[in-house]
């Protein structure tokens, strides 16, 4: 007869009374059958089939750990189904918890790991609020875990959020952090819990924008952030919102107009500044008196890039003609090279301009024009190939560097880490020697893109040098 | 301290993690830290997701760009120079308040900072090291940090990076220098990869340093670094970027390498695909990357001359089974772990369980069922203690169909599982 007396509530029992129950009788040889230790019941029943008494069980550290989370979980049961594993730990097999098909180890791995995820998901979900308890700077939370695991899972906090008192309220306990310990009070439901912070706000904020519309997957949202626990979580609030609004913003993306010259497939060059004329690919066509193409000598070794025609030139339909187109030839006449020895073209092949009275005044093509005109330039560049390419000015700069270059800086250096050529200089495009602050300025700018035309002439490889472009 | 504008901050706020969203990146694993006595934060192993978007992405860190002006014009990116976005910038001060903030409420494991390229690479890359440094010194913060590398930043600099933060990246962007060329003509692969080389080598000092105990020695990138491929911007093959994966993690002792689909971005390049991301393609390269990390199979035994892309229907390793059927079937209670690992159904977890309760079990069919291994796939290639009649059926001709998954079991659920963990 076992005459252990002993008035446990199943429910309220703590891992460690479990604990040291579970060892006496283990050491009193009771069997899982006659120990009870559901609630209100009395706790042992006549025992008249006793196995060996243990004077010694033993207790692994990876049953403890198990243990420790099963005792979370909320079924009664928890208590046998752990007496019924130690126990046959210790007369059937030391490695039972290695069976993971018995059908005990089955049932205590999957609580276990139930409990294990609501303690990982408290760690994620807490959302403290900022506020002050006599007068010193506290952080509150109210968060509901599925199991009783709220003691296992406080240590965190500490390890984490050490330096500041904080306190995490759940339905049946309170945790709380003074600096010094941790403490245990009773809980409170979710509506006495009344503190706010206006920080959610740019919380939200920034959970709204990081959220991709492209790649909706709302399953797998709720799979790993399970709706239970939403109430607590401020950003909770917008998920519907950002839900609804994706198709329309999908929409407008999709919608977004994109153009892109369509360049027939020839190293004709005669065809492909034909099939220029009548380009109208992106809307400057439809401003625009004609289409600007380049020129010069097909065979050249440097070719000089600028940004795009300017009045003159789309009326003449010619590049580089009026003031601008003087400066250049002025700059060219400097380095000693004529204008038909050189190919020279433009970024952007139509004439962009908005009025100005009657002037119409130059305008620069915007990002996407530029990509829209592109293929032109590089037909271009295939069927001359360049050893060398000028370009003039930040936007033949972007269009040929792949980035903004500042051209104070990177004038005189050459880049030769480029797909389009050997080598790529860049300099001032001759509209910015026209605009120059003073006459000085002026001067100065034209000597530095006649010294950098020169420069481009002088990194000419030799006759047919041409086997180290990559 | 000046009174912060939280208006102005949420403004930008909301421009400079939209402008970092497409990094794939989130994860805050690998790393330990204990807190400081002064200040919070620690790093534990495995990172926490804090939330998730209903992309389904888990939101680990405070991902932001410093500043989303950039001077460069990757055409992929939707803060290159030719893009019409709305521009902002936070100071280095403002990010260490935003990341203090948040971190302090549990919404972060920490901070994710990168940004575009102002003035030159490496003024910029100062500007987030001060960041990074700011945290730790100033504010005793432990907390989890990821410095990105702004492209073409000098060694010097990468290596005080990587003194502050946890991980370390550069980004290779392209699996080739021809898609580069296309689509980022500035950017270069041998500038990310040299990058790579320095974080790499100097993680590598560190540790036989940290080994030989002799003197203090400074951590570095403790996580390790990792990088980002972007899938289906241009027509490269998921060969080649298996390759171009399986060449850097030998290379540089990356962690991972994060595969980002290509997904519309406003105001796209009209060189880009407008269409939705195949986040099926996604899925099978994190699939195949996961084999050739943790199951031993070599990239090239994953596609074929023929078919030079990863099947859609049907995950890599069950395609590779079913072309070596001579393989199988493999006989669970005798097999090695290496002939465990290749069979299709089978994971890492599964294999290491089946390894355990061998000494004590002969396994059957019903054991498999009950450590949760889907037979559907798994019993036409294991021979169990009992009969399994379904191994004889190993060289009929439909047995794709067999294993085919069913239309809707490619659900955009499994993607995404799959994508975070590789299991398959
Ligand atoms: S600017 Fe270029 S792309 Fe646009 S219409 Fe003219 S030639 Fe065609
Ligand atoms: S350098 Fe980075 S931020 Fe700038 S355009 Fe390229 S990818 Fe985008």
């Amino acid at each position: 007869m076992n005459s252990i007396g002993y008035d446990l509530n199943g429910h309220d029992m703590k891992f460690d009374q479990w604990r040291s129950q579970a060892r006496l009788l283990l050491q009193q040889g009771v069997a899982p059958a006659h120990a009870q230790w559901s609630q209100a019941a009395s706790l042992f029943s006549e025992v008249d089939s006793i196995s060996k008494p243990l004077s010694n069980p033993v207790v692994t550290s990876d049953f403890i750990e198990l243990a420790q989370l099963v005792s979370c979980v909320r079924d009664p049961d928890r208590w046998s189904l752990l007496y019924r594993l130690i126990y046959r730990m210790n007369h059937e097999n030391r490695n039972l918890l290695k069976v993971s098909v018995d059908e005990d180890v089955r049932k205590a791995d999957v609580w276990a790991k139930s409990v294990s995820r609501d303690i990982h998901k408290m760690h994620a979900f807490v959302r403290f609020k900022k506020t002050e308890v006599n007068g010193r700077e506290t952080y509150v939370a109210w968060h509901k875990p599925e199991h009783q695991c709220l003691e296992l899972a406080a240590s965190f906090f500490v390890r984490r959020f050490g330096d500041k008192p904080w306190s995490i309220f759940t339905p049946n306990l309170s945790a709380h952090w003074n600096l010094k310990e941790l403490s245990f009070s009773k809980g409170i439901p979710q509506n006495k819990f009344e503190h706010s912070d206006s920080f959610d706000e740019v919380w939200t904020t920034y959970y709204k924008s990081i959220f991709n519309p492209a790649r909706l997957k709302i399953k797998m949202m709720k799979t790993e952030m399970p709706v239970k626990y939403w109430s607590s979580m401020p950003e909770s609030a917008v998920i519907q919102e950002l839900i609804r609004e994706t198709p329309k913003i999908l929409q407008n993306m999709a919608e977004t107009p994109r153009f892109l010259a369509k360049v027939p497939e020839t190293s004709d060059w005669r065809v492909l500044r034909d099939s220029a004329k009548s380009c109208k690919a992106c809307p400057l066509a439809g401003h625009a008196t004609q289409t600007v193409f380049g020129e010069g000598d097909l065979n050249a070794e440097l070719m000089i890039v600028g940004e795009q025609p300017a009045d003159e030139d789309d009326k003449s339909g010619r590049t580089f003609v009026g003031p601008v187109g003087k400066v250049l030839s002025e700059a060219l006449e400097n380095a000693g090279i004529g204008r038909d020895s050189i190919y020279i073209t433009n970024a952007v092949k139509h004439f962009k301009w908005e009025p100005q009275g009657k002037e119409r005044l130059n305008k620069k093509a915007n990002g996407r024009e530029m990509q829209a005109c592109k293929p032109w330039l590089e037909a271009e560049i295939a069927r001359v190939k360049p050893k060398v390419i000028l370009a003039l000015g930040a936007t033949a700069g972007t269009a040929l560097y792949g980035r903004l270059v500042n051209i104070q800086k990177e004038r005189g250096k050459i880049h030769t880490e480029s797909p389009f050529a050997p080598a790529i200089l860049i300099s001032w495009h001759p509209a910015a020697v026209l605009r120059s602050a003073s006459i000085e300025e002026k001067s100065q700018r034209l000597a530095e893109l006649s010294e950098d035309i020169k420069l481009a002439l002088n990194k000419v490889p030799g006759p047919k040098n041409f086997s180290n472009h990559t | 301290m000046m009174k912060t504008n939280w208006d102005s901050i949420k403004s930008r706020l909301a421009i400079l993690a939209d402008a970092a969203k497409y990094d794939a990146s989130c994860s805050s694993s690998g790393s330990e830290r204990k807190r400081d006595k002064n200040g919070m934060g620690n790093v534990e192993g495995m990172g926490i997701c804090h939330s998730y978007a209903p992309d389904g992405r888990c939101i680990s860190l405070l991902k932001i760009l410093m500043t989303n002006f950039c001077i460069y014009d990757c055409k992929y990116c939707v803060n290159r120079v030719t893009s019409e976005v709305k521009r902002a910038r936070f100071t280095p001060e403002e990010i260490v308040n935003l990341t203090l903030e948040f971190y302090r409420r549990n919404y972060i494991e920490g901070l994710f900072l990168s940004s575009g390229i102002i003035g030159s690479s490496d003024s910029t890359m100062e500007m987030l090291i001060r960041v990074a440094k700011s945290l730790r010194q100033d504010h005793k913060f432990n907390g989890y940090i990821h410095l990105k590398v702004v492209a073409g930043s000098s060694k010097e600099l990468i290596l005080e990076a990587g003194l502050w933060a946890d991980r370390v990246s550069a980004n290779v962007e392209m699996p080739v220098q021809e898609d580069l060329n296309l689509l980022a003509p500035a950017k270069t692969i041998s500038a990310a990869t040299k990058s790579m080389n320095q974080i790499s080598e100097k993680v590598q000092e560190t540790k036989e340093e940290l080994g030989k105990k002799t003197r203090f020695v400074p951590r570095f990138a403790p996580a390790g670094q990792t990088t980002q491929m972007i899938v289906g911007a241009t027509k490269s093959t998921d060969a080649l970027i298996l390759n171009a994966s399986e060449k850097m993690y030998q290379r540089y002792s990356l962690k991972r390498v994060y595969y980002s689909a290509y997904s519309p971005i406003p105001d796209a390049d009209v060189l880009l695909p407008n269409e939705q991301p195949s986040l099926v393609r996604e899925n099978r390269l994190y699939q195949a990357d996961w084999l050739v990390r943790f199951y031993d199979f070599k990239a090239a035994e994953l596609t074929t001359a023929e078919e030079s892309n990863l099947p859609l229907d049907i995950d890599p390793k069950t395609s590779w089974a079913l072309r070596n059927r001579s393989f199988f079937p493999v006989d669970v209670n005798t097999a090695s772990r290496e002939e465990l690992l290749r069979v299709p159904g089978l994971g890492v977890r599964n294999v290491d369980r089946i390894i355990q309760m061998r000494p004590y079990r002969k396994i059957s069919l019903l054991d498999l069922t009950k450590i949760r291994v889907s037979l559907a796939k798994t019993k036409y290639f294991v021979t169990t203690s009992d009969h399994n009649p379904d191994a004889f059926l190993i060289d009929v001709q439909n047995l794709k169909d067999r294993l085919r998954p069913p239309e809707t079991q490619l659900s955009l659920f499994d993607v995404a599982a799959t994508a975070r963990t590789g299991e398959i």
